[in-house]
């Protein structure tokens, strides 16, 4: 019954991001060949401005030259990570126990341990999260044929599960802080504030490091192998953080 | 004792909301929680529900600690609760919500439900957030009566019901008490209502029960001596045991007296009066005493 109320609580949230993650997705396939004739007609001599600007322009229309690379560059390093972000913040945002006129009271009262309450939410908004990390990128698979060009299902799915672990941080930060205010709004507009800064710190790390680093997979890309340790560090803050969220409802007055 | 706290005190900042709370409620009783607004009433409920930490003290319902997590949990499976702005989840359905709710009780009574439902004049289809203020209370009620427990924490719960509906809600708790033996604790502005259910009160006051224990046992230590004079009367003071206040209006003096006014009456008949009366105190009267409202 909890994960009935979490759905419940949060289905509309869920239900309007996986309705636009299919719709970008399905709009990245389908722009394929216009993007190909606009590649095929852009000259790399016409960029104006320093050599390293010069040699990322280069690689990228190089990477979308073929459907893998403009698949991975568009989608998974640009839109999706985006995208992912925000809708994690929304998933994790506004506690169960602690959004006043919502049934706070009435959940308090039912004979359930605050930390089954959160647990419960917890849950329901990482499997949510998955889904929203996984389903909209077999749209590439399965649109592919319509542009002539083929991608297996399981490459995308790779880069999906690395989105997930990488947004699954943002969606317990923004657990997090909905354990300490009482509304939905702060928590979404904070946790961007700190996708934002986790984005700049991410600048000043090694290369090939970083959490919108792992979460679009290039590691996976270039080699095939997965940013193990990025991946880890990352479950590990997002478990913490829940374990910390969890300790900040069951002190709480209400 | 179902319900019982030993010096319970909270505070918020610089605001003491409880301050050495001890009230004690019977197994069996129905009792009305009584002051004024920001007394400490609902947070005397909250401490009882778990849900606020006291500062310091110790309060117990079924003899389990209130502010333990687990423990919490136990007296919540045996306590129902209808918090002051009944508040449910508003996108649910009537059905729903009976149904989410029933989940939790194994002494779910779906047969209390299905009456309640049809007495109350609920639709099973209808959403919270289309229910009059009036049909949630209703509904929080129906939810709290028919989870089988022993004991029901009410706070103000005849808020937004019309005097018929009121009278309703008050004969059913009367008649749930009295047949299945529930403790009730409730609290209420309705001194009228209070009268009418409850066999034990605790008025509380500046976040301390100032009197509490059974209604009649109350009721019969207090009284009113009414002293009647052929001119004005005199300004007098009573040293007997027990005079809480004298007021004096043209020809008569009213003395209120606690604990034993026989030792007043001889007092006040040494005045000479053209009559002395002893009358009963309303509950209201002993309210705005304890309360130290000028009635």
């Amino acid at each position: 019954m909890l994960w009935y109320k979490a759905w419940l609580d949060t289905r509309w949230r869920f239900l309007l991001g996986l309705g636009l993650l299919l719709v970008f997705a399905c709009g990245t396939v389908m722009s394929f060949p216009t993007v190909q004739e606009l590649v095929s007609s852009v000259s790399p001599s016409a960029i104006s401005g320093s050599e390293d600007l010069r040699q990322e322009f280069e690689e990228s229309v190089e990477l979308m030259r073929t459907f893998r690379g403009y698949v991975w560059l568009q989608w998974f390093q640009q839109n999706f990570s985006s995208l992912l972000t925000i809708f994690a913040a929304l998933l994790g945002s506004g506690s169960p126990l602690v959004k006043s006129g919502s049934g706070a009271l009435f959940s308090l009262a039912l004979p359930v341990s605050r930390g089954r309450w959160i647990a419960a939410r917890a849950g329901a908004g990482l499997a949510e999260l998955l889904v929203l990390a996984l389903v909209p990128n077999v749209a590439f698979a399965a649109l592919a044929p319509f542009v002539g060009e083929q991608l297996s299902v399981g490459e995308p799915l790779v880069y999906g599960a690395c989105s997930f672990v990488g947004a699954s941080v943002l969606f317990a930060v923004a657990v997090f802080i909905s354990s300490l205010v009482n509304d939905v709004w702060r928590p979404l507009l904070l946790t961007c504030v700190v996708a934002v800064a986790i984005g700049a710190v991410g600048l000043a790390l090694p290369e090939g490091h970083g959490l919108f680093t792992a979460m679009a997979g290039g590691k996976y890309f270039e080699d095939g192998s997965l940013p193990w340790i990025d991946l880890l560090v990352s479950a590990a803050v997002t478990a913490g953080l829940l374990y910390a969220a969890a300790a900040n409802v069951a002190r709480r007055d209400f | 004792m179902i319900i019982e706290t030993a010096d319970v005190r909270k505070t918020y900042g610089n605001v003491e909301a409880l301050a050495g709370l001890a009230l004690r409620v019977p197994r069996g009783a129905i009792c009305g929680l009584l002051g004024r607004n920001g007394a400490g009433k609902t947070t005397t409920i909250k401490v009882l529900r778990g849900m606020v930490r006291p500062t310091s003290g110790d309060a117990r319902v079924f003899g389990l600690k209130a502010d333990d997590s687990q423990a919490s949990v136990e007296i919540r499976s045996r306590t129902a609760f209808v918090s002051e702005d009944k508040d449910l989840y508003a996108g649910m359905t009537v059905g729903a919500l009976v149904r989410f709710t029933a989940a939790f009780y194994p002494k779910w009574r779906a047969d209390l439900a299905s009456t309640y439902l049809e007495q109350f004049d609920l639709r099973s289809d209808a959403t919270i957030n289309s229910l009059s203020r009036g049909m949630r209370t209703k509904l929080a009620l129906l939810l709290a009566l028919s989870t089988g427990a022993e004991l029901l924490i009410l706070d103000e719960p005849m808020s937004g019901l019309d005097p018929a509906a009121t009278e309703d809600i008050l004969q059913i708790l009367i008649k749930q008490a009295a047949r299945d033996g529930t403790t009730v604790l409730f609290s209420s502005h309705q001194l009228a209502h209070v009268e009418q259910v409850a066999d034990h009160i605790a008025i509380v006051d500046r976040g301390r029960v100032v009197i509490d224990g059974a209604l009649d046992d109350i009721r019969a230590s207090y009284c009113r001596i009414q002293l009647v004079f052929d001119g004005q009367a005199p300004e007098a003071t009573f040293k007997s045991h027990g005079v809480i206040n004298v007021r004096r209006q043209g020809r008569v003096l009213s003395v209120l007296s606690h604990g034993g006014h026989e030792g007043v009456v001889a007092e006040a008949r040494s005045l000479a009066p053209a009559s002395v009366d002893v009358h009963p105190v309303a509950l209201k009267e002993i309210f705005l005493e304890a309360v130290g409202v000028e009635n």
